[in-house]
């Protein structure tokens, strides 16, 4: 059996471990990635098909946040062209939301009175600045004791669900205030014209330069552990087992698999209950739509706010005109099921999802839809549900989990596992020396 | 004979850029037209959950 010495292994090439690698990699860790599959990125990386460039997950990248931050500071060229702000469909016309007190207004908008919008717009804000709602009930089971309107409940049921991926009641009543008060929701959005590739790979680059190294179709086996502490890893490469060991390692495979090559005879028990007990990993339906011309007049998203199933609709090539073929355009919609965990009625849900956008978009019937798929189990859109958010520490000594199922509560999809790639490397820096 | 092993599949459509003769299609689970598909199986390791055999 081969062997290899690094200082850091990361398993899984997602956006959490490959800010997590390249920023060790910068304060030089030796550094090895291993990703399973034959392209790095995960769920935010790009895939070409007939002739268009397809994101393989992240429908929009945040600008001015924690990504663009770690790109600044290790040099690298944050390629991502800004999109307008969010609109919001309600009652069949599109608002954008104001820059100061925009919460407020789209309540105001959606509600049609004034006084009931402050005192729900009230509720909010004590949420955010004296006392969060308990996350013992849903975040529906919480509004409602204060309003019955559905308008107002249907215009969360499009925020949260656009925002956060999950259905009001599913969602804990505080997942939405600690997004806001923790995460400070997100900044603004972009897209990266060259692709999600593009700026994986530069993470890749800082990796390489720095004496590490990425390796594709190199699935890890198990996690090394002796006396309490991850001391490497096995992975399987062209075919035969490779044991790379090293000091520390770092897990972005999410939390059931981590659990599966650490083995649960390392594992306390508590944090094994904890995942079972806590774990759900999100549903989302996705659809990418062609079209000879743009099916939405905007540079930026629209959250149909009381759409039966779309949460969210995104034409990146309004901005990026390189991500579809010459004279073709690329719609994203995002749609929230009944349910955010399997079994999911598919034909039921299309159904749904097609007639909102019948409603929405004129001229849909001429779109070809390119593809109509799922987020969903053990590749979910979100690992984690908010409000639900798991450690990104087990007992076994110098393992770290990041990626969305590991981030800090509060936070959510791109930044939150951009940022626990961040928050496991500063530890890891607390614990552990280069080359020791 | 491709395989997809319909519990498994999430129906991601991740496999799909890789069918080099473009068989592939995310509808709910993966979908393989049987007419177009060439048994290479170069899709087999680009799936993200294994669900995509030889078999």
């Amino acid at each position: 059996m081969a062997q290899q010495k690094f200082d850091l292994v990361v398993i899984g090439s997602g956006i959490g471990g490959m800010t997590a690698a390249a920023m060790a990699a910068h304060k030089g860790y030796k550094t090895l990635v291993v990703e399973k599959l034959p392209f790095i990125g995960g769920r935010f990386s790009t895939r070409e098909w007939k002739g268009f460039k397809l994101t393989s997950g992240a429908i929009g990248v945040e600008v001015g946040g924690v990504m663009e931050k770690t790109f600044k500071e290790l040099g690298l060229d944050f390629d991502v062209r800004l999109e307008e702000g969010m609109r919001y469909r309600i009652g069949g016309q599109d608002f954008e939301m104001p820059k100061r007190g925009g919460l407020k207004a789209l309540i105001n908008i959606a509600s049609g009175d004034e006084k009931e919008a402050d005192r729900i717009y009230g509720l909010i804000r004590q949420g955010w600045k004296w006392q969060e709602p308990p996350g013992t009930m849903t975040f529906q089971e919480w509004l409602s004791q204060y309003t019955q309107n559905p308008k107002i409940l249907g215009f969360f049921q499009g925020v949260l669900s656009a925002m956060l991926g999950g259905n009001i009641w599913e969602l804990p009543a505080h997942a939405f205030i600690r997004f806001q008060t923790n995460m400070g929701g997100y900044r603004a959005f972009g897209v990266a014209p060259k692709g999600n590739t593009y700026l994986m790979n530069q993470l890749a680059d800082v990796i390489r330069k720095n004496g590490g190294d990425v390796w594709t179709s190199a699935p890890a086996r198990k996690v090394v552990v002796e006396s309490g502490a991850a001391k490497g890893v096995v992975v399987q490469k062209n075919g035969q087992e490779v044991t790379v060991s090293s000091q520390a390692v770092i897990s972005n495979a999410g939390p059931r698999r981590t659990i599966e090559l650490i083995g649960s005879e390392n594992l306390d028990r508590a944090y094994i209950k904890l995942v079972r007990d806590t774990y759900v990993p999100m549903s989302v339906m996705w659809l990418q739509i062609a079209s000879d011309k743009p099916l939405l007049p905007y540079h930026g998203m629209l959250v149909p706010a009381e759409a039966r199933r779309v949460n969210l609709i995104n034409c990146p090539t309004n901005v990026a005109p390189e991500l579809a073929p010459k004279g073709k355009s690329l719609l994203i919609v995002g749609a929230a099921p009944k349910s955010m965990t399997p079994p999911h009625d598919f034909k039921g849900e299309l159904e749904l999802a097609l007639l909102d956008l019948k409603d929405i978009i004129s001229g849909f019937d001429n779109a070809e839809i390119l593809m109509a798929s799922w987020f969903s189990g053990d590749w979910p859109v979100l690992h984690t549900l908010p409000g639900h958010e798991l450690p990104n520490k087990t007992n076994v000594e110098n393992i770290w989990q990041v990626g969305d199922g590991a981030v800090p509560q509060g936070w959510a999809a791109l930044p939150g596992s951009t940022l626990s790639g961040r928050i496991a490397v500063e530890d890891m820096e607390r614990r552990l020396k280069p080359g020791a | 004979m491709l395989k997809v092993d319909e519990d498994r599949c999430v129906g991601c459509g991740l496999c799909m850029p890789s069918c080099p003769v473009e068989a592939l299609r995310a509808w709910g689970k993966i979908q393989v037209d049987r007419n177009i598909c060439n048994e290479c199986l170069e899709c087999i390791p680009n799936c993200p959950v294994d669900a995509l055999r030889e078999g």
